[in-house]
C-alpha cells in the first residue's frame, strides 16, 4: 500500500527537456505573433534568451511535429538569417502566464499604478485561473513608485515636459517643478525619477513616492546622448569604513581603496547629490563610517546631527 | 508509418532538401542534413502530444494516446504509458498547457475518458490588450527588471515576451525602442540586470546554476509543488528540508522565499542566493486563503536571535508626511495612525526584536523626520549613536 502511494507521487524533475519544450513552444508563440511567420534568428535567440544552437534545437524539434487523422504538419526552416514558419498547422495562440508569472504580473501592475482598465484588460487576457490582481499579493517587492509613474512613463516615453508636484527633504509642502523627465531608476528599496530641472538647468533624481502630481505642458524636448554622471549636481565624499564592517553598496560609488592610515579600513569615494541622505547613512552606521571628507561635510554632518538630538530632545 | 516517423523521416532527408531546393539556407541548422539528428524523445513527444490535441477538433481518448507509437507511447506496457501519459500532463501543465479530461455527460464512471487541450486556461484572450496597453507593460517591467536583486527576473521576461508578441500581432511590427530588453544593458552599479532579476547580487555575468535554482523555484511556486532544497543559514550550517513555496519577494537587493518549511512545521523566509541545491518536485500544496506576502517583507530591527522578546515601539513622523511616503519606510508593517493632538503628526507602532538595529533604522530616516518616541531604552540608544558619529567625526 505505502508502495502504491509512493507511485502515484511521481517526482516531476526540472530537466533539459523541459527547456527545450518551453523554448520550442516559446518559439511557436513569437512566429505566430507575425503576419508572416517570419522572425529574424537574432531577434528570437534574445526573445527566448537562449544561443543559436538552442534555436537549432527548437527548430528541429518543431519540425517534427504532425498529425496524421488532419494533416497538419509544423513548416518550419531557417532562411539566411531568419526563421520561417509556415502553413497553419504550428500556428500557436499565447499561452496564459503560469500562477507564478500571474502573480508577478499582478503585483507590477498594483506596484507601478497602472490604470484600473489596463489592469483589468491585461488581466482578462493574461491571467492564469486563480489569480486575481486585486487579491492578497504572492510577490512583492519594497520598492515603492507611487502613483505619478503612468504619466511619468508616458512623459519619458514622448519626451514632453511636464510639471510635478514634488516635496523634497525639509520642505512642509510640496512645490512645483517644470522637468524632462529622463529615465526611472529602481534602486533596492527606492525608486527614482531622472530628470533635468529646466528652471534650473540641472539634473536631479526624484524620488518617486514624493512626486504627488504630474501635469503634461504639452511641450516636448529633445534627449541629448550623456555619460551617466554629466551635467548632475553632486559632489563626491570620501569616506571610511571600519575595519570588519559591511562595505556599502550605493549605486554612485566610483572608488574602493584600502585606507592609507587605519589597518583593516577600507576607503570609498562616493558622488552625493543629497548631503541629509548622506548624513543618515553614516549616522545610522554609528560609528562604522567616518566622512573624510571635503571638510564641509564633515562641519555639515556634525551641524546636522546636533539639530537631531536638540530637535530629539524637545519632542 | 505513423505520424512520428513520416515526420522524422522528412526531417533527415526530404523535408530539409524540399527547403533547400527552395533557396532556404539549411546549413546553419543542420550541418549535414543527411545524418539522422539527435533529437530530445521526452521533449517531442511531449511537443507532439500537445500539437495533436491542439490540431484534431475533436478530444482524443486515452486508448487514442497510449496506444499511439508516433506520440511516442504504444508501448506493450499500457500502465507505464498511462503512468507516462500522466507524467506528460504535468509537464505541460508546467509550461502552460493545460490538457482537461473530457466526460460527456451522463457518461458512466468506467467509459474511457477523452482528453483536449483547456483552450480558456492555457491560451491567452486575444483582441483584449490593446497596444498601449502592451507598451505600458513593457515599460513597466523595464523599470522593474532594473531592481538589483530581485527574483523576479525569470518571470519578468516571460510576462514582457508575451507583451512584445501581442504588440507585434496588434502592430505588425516591433517599435526599435522596445526591441532590445532594456535591463540587459549594463548599470553603473547595479551589474548585470538580468543576474541581478535572477537572484543575484553581484554584479558579476549571471550564474547559470544560480538561474537554474531561481527557476526551479518558480516553477514548484506556479505549479504549487514541494521542492527540497538545501540551505545555507547566514552562520554557515546547511540543513535539507522541504518546502512548499507561498510567496515569493525582493528586499534591500536580495531575493526571498516564504514558504512552509517541513523541518519546523512553520512558514519561513529563506535567502534564495543562500539555497545551494535543489530537488525534483514533490506533492501538491494549497496557499493558505488571505496569505499575504507583504507581511513577511522584514525591517532591519525583525532580525534577532530566536530568543530576544520583542518590544513594542513608537516612531514618530511630520504631519506632512504622506501615506505613499510613509509606506516605503514601513513597508505596510506595523501600526500607523494619524493624530492632531498634541502636535499633529503621524505615529508608527511596530514590534522591534533588535533595538539598535531599530535605531539605525530611525536614523537612517531621520531626514524624513523619523524619531525614536519609546521605549526609553530605543530613545537613549539613538542618541548615543548619533553621539558616537558625533565624536568620531572630532565633535
Amino acid at each position: 500500500m505505502a508502495t502504491s502511494r509512493r507511485r502515484t507521487r511521481r517526482n516531476v524533475a526540472l530537466t533539459g527537456s523541459d527547456e527545450r519544450v518551453s523554448r520550442a513552444i516559446g518559439l511557436l508563440e513569437l512566429l505566430s505573433s507575425v503576419e508572416d511567420g517570419i522572425v529574424s534568428a537574432e531577434e528570437s535567440a534574445r526573445h527566448l534568451d537562449c544561443t543559436n544552437a538552442d534555436l537549432d534545437t527548437a527548430i528541429e524539434l518543431i519540425a517534427t511535429l504532425a498529425d496524421r487523422e488532419t494533416g497538419a504538419r509544423a513548416v518550419i526552416f531557417r532562411d539566411h538569417g531568419d526563421i520561417v514558419l509556415g502553413g497553419d498547422g504550428a500556428y500557436l495562440m499565447p499561452l496564459r502566464l503560469s500562477l507564478g508569472e500571474g502573480a508577478v504580473l499582478a503585483h507590477v501592475m498594483n506596484a507601478l499604478s497602472l490604470a484600473p482598465e489596463v489592469r483589468d484588460r491585461l488581466s482578462r487576457a493574461l491571467l492564469p485561473t486563480g489569480i486575481s490582481a486585486a487579491g492578497a499579493p504572492l510577490v512583492a517587492s519594497a520598492t515603492v513608485y507611487g502613483d505619478a509613474y503612468p504619466q511619468l512613463a508616458r512623459a519619458i516615453e514622448q519626451h514632453e515636459r511636464v510639471r510635478i508636484a514634488y516635496r523634497a527633504h525639509g520642505e512642509e509642502q510640496p512645490s512645483e517643478r517644470v522637468v524632462e523627465s529622463l529615465g526611472i531608476e529602481s534602486g533596492d528599496d527606492t525608486a527614482y525619477l531622472l530628470a533635468r530641472n529646466v528652471t534650473k538647468n540641472a539634473l536631479r533624481r526624484y524620488r518617486m513616492e514624493r512626486i504627488s502630481a504630474v501635469v503634461p505642458t504639452g511641450e516636448h524636448f529633445e534627449v541629448e546622448p550623456e555619460s551617466p554622471r554629466d551635467g548632475w549636481d553632486e559632489e563626491v565624499a570620501e569616506l571610511e569604513v571600519a575595519p570588519g564592517a559591511d562595505l556599502p553598496t550605493w549605486q554612485g560609488i566610483a572608488e574602493t581603496y584600502p585606507s592609507p592610515t587605519v589597518a583593516g579600513a577600507t576607503r570609498v569615494r562616493v558622488h552625493v547629490s543629497s548631503p541629509a541622505w548622506l548624513f543618515d547613512q553614516v549616522l545610522a552606521a554609528g560609528g562604522d563610517l567616518r566622512i573624510v571628507g571635503p571638510q564641509h561635510l564633515v562641519d555639515d554632518l556634525r551641524a546636522y546631527a546636533r539639530a537631531l538630538i536638540e530637535d530629539s530632545a524637545r519632542a | 508509418m505513423g505520424r512520428y516517423d513520416a515526420a522524422r523521416r522528412d526531417l533527415a532527408g526530404g523535408g530539409w532538401t524540399a527547403s533547400t531546393d527552395a533557396g532556404v539556407d539549411t546549413t546553419a541548422a543542420s550541418p549535414d542534413a543527411t545524418a539522422e539528428p539527435a533529437i530530445d524523445e521526452t521533449a517531442q513527444r511531449l511537443l507532439n502530444l500537445f500539437f495533436v490535441l491542439n490540431a484534431v477538433p475533436r478530444p482524443l481518448t486515452t486508448d487514442e494516446i497510449i496506444r499511439d507509437s508516433d506520440l511516442g507511447y504504444g508501448s506493450p506496457n499500457r500502465a507505464s504509458d498511462l503512468r507516462k501519459f500522466r507524467r506528460d500532463r504535468e509537464k505541460l501543465a508546467a509550461r502552460g498547457v493545460f490538457v482537461a479530461e473530457v466526460r460527456t455527460p451522463g457518461a458512466s464512471e468506467t467509459e474511457e475518458s477523452s482528453w483536449t487541450i483547456d483552450r480558456a486556461q492555457t491560451f491567452a484572450a486575444g483582441g483584449i490588450v490593446r497596444a498601449d496597453d502592451a507598451r505600458q507593460l513593457i515599460g513597466a517591467i523595464d523599470a522593474y527588471l532594473r531592481i538589483p536583486g530581485s527574483p523576479f527576473g525569470t518571470p519578468l521576461h516571460t510576462i514582457r515576451g508575451k507583451a512584445v508578441e501581442a504588440l507585434v500581432a496588434l502592430e505588425g511590427v516591433l517599435p526599435e525602442e522596445l526591441e532590445a530588453d532594456e535591463s540587459e544593458q549594463p548599470r553603473t552599479s547595479a551589474g548585470s540586470a538580468r543576474a541581478n532579476a535572477r537572484g543575484t547580487t553581484s554584479s558579476a555575468a549571471p550564474d547559470p546554476a544560480r538561474a537554474a535554482i531561481t527557476d526551479a523555484l518558480w516553477t514548484a511556486f506556479s505549479l504549487r509543488r514541494a521542492i527540497p532544497i538545501r540551505y545555507v543559514n547566514a552562520g554557515g550550517t546547511a540543513s535539507r528540508r522541504a518546502v512548499c513555496i507561498y510567496g515569493i519577494f525582493s528586499r534591500a537587493g536580495a531575493g526571498y522565499i516564504a514558504a512552509l518549511d517541513d523541518a519546523s512545521g512553520e512558514v519561513r523566509t529563506f535567502r534564495i542566493d543562500r539555497i545551494a541545491r535543489v530537488g525534483a518536485l514533490r506533492g501538491s500544496y494549497r496557499i493558505p486563503a488571505g496569505f499575504d506576502v507583504r507581511n513577511r517583507l522584514f525591517l532591519p530591527f525583525d532580525l534577532a536571535d530566536a530568543d530576544t522578546p520583542e518590544v513594542l515601539a513608537a516612531f514618530s513622523f511630520p504631519a506632512e508626511r504622506t501615506a505613499a511616503e510613509l509606506a516605503a519606510i514601513t513597508l505596510g508593517r506595523g501600526e500607523l495612525t494619524q493624530q492632531a493632538e498634541p502636535a499633529p503628526g503621524w505615529t508608527w507602532h511596530i514590534g522591534v526584536r533588535n533595538v539598535d538595529a531599530a535605531a539605525s533604522f530611525a536614523l537612517a530616516h531621520a531626514r524624513d523626520g523619523m524619531r525614536p518616541v519609546a521605549p526609553q531604552e530605543l530613545v537613549s540608544a539613538w542618541r548615543a549613536r548619533v553621539a558616537q558619529v558625533v565624536s568620531a567625526h572630532g565633535n
